[in-house]
């Protein structure tokens, strides 16, 4: 009888800890979370002090606006930024002096643009959208420098510039700053695609065709992560002249080869981009960098069409658009963005291990919607939901070793989801765990997945992913999928899908 | 009966792993686990120059790999979780604040409880503690002190012990007993205890990650 009463205390207490955390563990994870950095032993004392008084309600409001105001929680937003657009983040964040290295770091209209975004609360939407400018640069007696360069060709189109405001500066060794805003139906601007921080980053070449500006975009903002895969039938592919990359100039009178001459060469020769199987990245990819055709390595003054083109449940998006800054507006508009950019703030403030259910995602997109998508509103109504107030669920080794498992297979699905041939793979989410409903289409699925990847040969005999393909398994996960087989390729929940 | 003792102890629930990444428990990144430490030891002091190690204030190349810091090639940390480097890092950095801690004035110190130094300053200059706490040694504090010294830092660290308990992964009040029996069995200075105390509880999942 004793027994069983402990038994009973024990049960309830593993069900109440499952239920919420305390005020102080609360406020704790706001500060961790909000600005990065624990709760003072004066905030402790004084929100004990409220919780005598029944006043904690209005206190932890009072400290969750305090945090967001403070500069610690913008330099902690703008880190989290840089790092989903796969930019170097801030490695002195405070700005530290280190004695030996006095030199300054110019920031460019990338960082202006997020900072203002975060520090203002703006609309989210500004990432695409937004058409005004400010950077910093070194007067250069010699011409253009820094940002001031990078926009140079759009800045001479008076009929849709405007030079806002010279700011103050200049001094020996020190910056200008100056700020630029572009008329808000300029098709040529976009946020920060239309940033050098950004084209910068991601490099372009003749061959490449802002593709690789096209995943970045994709995967940003759309959260459609694409994989880079060339399985070409010949060598050919890799003999490309050093003309055709970089091109020198751009007609054939001044010894270079003309654009026309190199579309014509690369269809010939390159099978990049037209055979199925890689359609189905390129029917998304190619129209998107058409926008940024005319500006492979700088920023064009001319307008270039394409398209925003992508496969969504039970149809397909083909929008046709004047330039790079009717993609972003159009961007915009699409319930995959909204859909991406609240499961990135998820990740962020509550945790992608969370789950939610289809009905809680469209309060989600609802609340973010009604806080005009200014991301201070968001953050402020994450912080305050349940599962935000749960203590944080102890996964156990079956579940990490799943969660693992499906990060891998996620590069499958992101390849096949879009293809236009075999149906039947790309019907197959396979990240969607458990796989099936009976434990023989569950025993079958597995058995297709291991003889595909030859998950137990480390890849020697498989036929996935293609042996060209760019991205292949790494010994490490071979050993992690390996071991996902083995205990029985559980689920998310740590079922073993097979026994 | 033995069943049940044997059920009771596989329902206390697993060790669950937090990463870099940002998930439901994910560890402090870089910039938050430095801010962290210049809050906690200086709180809104200006930051001494020269004094405290670099490694604790900046990213650099000898560090970065080791504290989270994202790699942009893959958009994902370069290391999963805290290894081996990162206790070596935090051990130098707490190393460091506390030898600042020591050249400034002590007995302003945030790590002594005010019942501690009305019980130290009953027989100590306040102005000697410095040299006081260098010299003498941990074991020859009343239990009052010695208690006060674990549990004050504890709450200055963690918080109350629920704060603690909510991670599911120790109990705080066992915790601290064996943190008080590894000090009384070491022949540890006053000072040299504190800093053991700090490394120990700096190093822990419940202050690194959230």
């Amino acid at each position: 009888m004793r027994a069983l009463l402990i038994f009973s205390i024990f049960i309830f207490a593993q069900l109440s800890y499952a239920q919420t955390i305390s005020n102080q563990a609360y406020l704790g994870k706001l500060s961790k979370s909000l600005r990065g950095i624990p709760i003072s032993f004066q905030e402790r004392q004084e929100l004990a002090q409220a919780e005598i008084t029944n006043s904690v309600d209005i206190y932890i409001d009072q400290k969750i606006h305090e945090y967001m105001k403070g500069g610690l929680f913008q330099i902690k937003m703008k880190t989290l930024v840089d790092e989903h657009f796969r930019l170097r983040a801030n490695q002195n964040p405070f700005n530290v002096s280190q004695g030996y290295d006095n030199s300054y770091t110019l920031k460019t209209a990338y960082d202006f643009l997020v900072e203002n975004i975060i520090g203002e609360n703006k609309s989210w939407d500004n990432f695409l959208v937004a058409k005004k400018y400010t950077y910093e640069f070194f007067k250069n007696p010699n011409g253009l420098d820094g940002d001031q360069a990078f926009y140079g060709t759009l800045l001479n189109w008076q009929a849709s510039y405007d030079l806002v405001s010279e700011l103050n500066g200049g001094g020996s060794g020190r910056p200008i700053s100056e700020t630029v805003e572009f008329d808000p139906q300029d098709m040529r601007i976009a946020g920060v695609i239309t940033t050098s921080r950004f084209l910068d980053r991601y490099q372009n070449t003749a061959l490449n065709k802002n593709r690789r500006r096209a995943a970045a975009i994709f995967r940003s903002f759309l959260c459609d992560d694409m994989v880079a895969a060339i399985p070409a039938k010949t060598n050919d592919s890799e003999n490309k002249d050093f003309d055709t990359l970089l091109p020198a100039a751009p007609n054939a009178q001044a010894g270079g080869k003309s654009e026309d001459q190199l579309r014509r060469e690369l269809r010939k020769s390159d099978p990049h981009g037209t055979l199925p199987g890689c359609m189905a990245c390129h029917s998304k990819l190619d129209p998107m960098g058409r926008t940024l055709g005319l500006s492979p390595f700088g920023l064009s003054d001319q307008l270039s069409a394409g398209a925003l083109v992508y496969k969504t449940s039970g149809h397909s998006v083909n929008i046709p658009v004047r330039g790079v800054g009717e993609l972003a507006e159009k961007i915009t508009q699409q319930k995959e963005y909204l859909d991406c950019q609240v499961n990135l703030f998820w990740k962020w403030y509550v945790g992608q291990d969370v789950p939610k259910t289809e009905v809680r995602h469209n309060e989600l997109v609802a609340a973010f919607e009604k806080g005009g998508r200014r991301p201070w509103d968001f953050v402020a109504y994450l912080v305050q939901t349940s599962e935000f107030k749960k203590p944080p669920v102890l996964l156990t080794e079956s579940q990490i070793l799943a969660r693992n498992a499906a990060k891998i297979l996620k590069r499958c699905y992101d390849c096949h989801k879009d293809q236009y041939e075999n149906l039947e793979m790309q019907e197959w989410d396979l990240t969607d765990l458990p796989y099936g409903t009976t434990p023989q289409a569950r025993a079958y699925a597995i058995n297709q997945l291991s003889s595909a990847l030859d998950i137990k040969g480390n890849g020697a005999k498989k036929y996935m992913p293609p042996k060209d393909s760019l991205w292949q398994l790494s010994t490490d996960q071979y050993d992690t999928l390996k071991k996902w087989i083995q205990e029985g390729a559980p689920d998310y929940s740590g079922q073993r899908q097979i026994p | 009966m033995r069943t049940l003792i044997v059920f009771l102890i596989l329902f206390q629930g697993s060790l669950g792993l937090a990463s870099f990444d940002s998930n439901a428990r994910r560890y402090m990144s870089y910039y938050e686990v430095i801010a962290s430490l210049r809050e906690f030891f200086l709180g809104s002091t200006s930051l001494p120059t020269g004094v405290i190690s670099s490694t604790c204030l900046v990213v650099d190349a000898d560090n970065k790999a080791d504290l989270g810091y994202n790699s942009p090639a893959t958009g994902e940390p370069i290391t999963a979780a805290p290894n081996s480097n990162y206790i070596r890092w935090m051990s130098t950095c707490v190393g460091s604040y506390m030898s600042y801690l020591k050249m400034s004035s002590i007995k302003d110190s945030r790590l002594l409880s005010e019942t501690t130094k009305k019980e130290l300053f009953k027989t100590i200059d306040p102005n000697a503690l410095l040299v006081w706490l260098d010299i003498t040694e941990y074991n020859s504090l009343p239990e009052s002190v010695k208690n006060d010294l674990v549990e004050f830092t504890f709450n200055l660290v963690f918080g109350p012990d629920d704060v603690f308990n909510q991670f599911g992964l120790m109990d705080a009040k066992l915790y601290r007993a064996k943190i008080r029996n590894h000090l009384d069995a070491q022949k540890y200075t006053v000072f040299k205890a504190l800093s053991v105390i700090m490394l120990n509880y700096l190093n822990r999942d419940e202050f690194l990650s959230y």
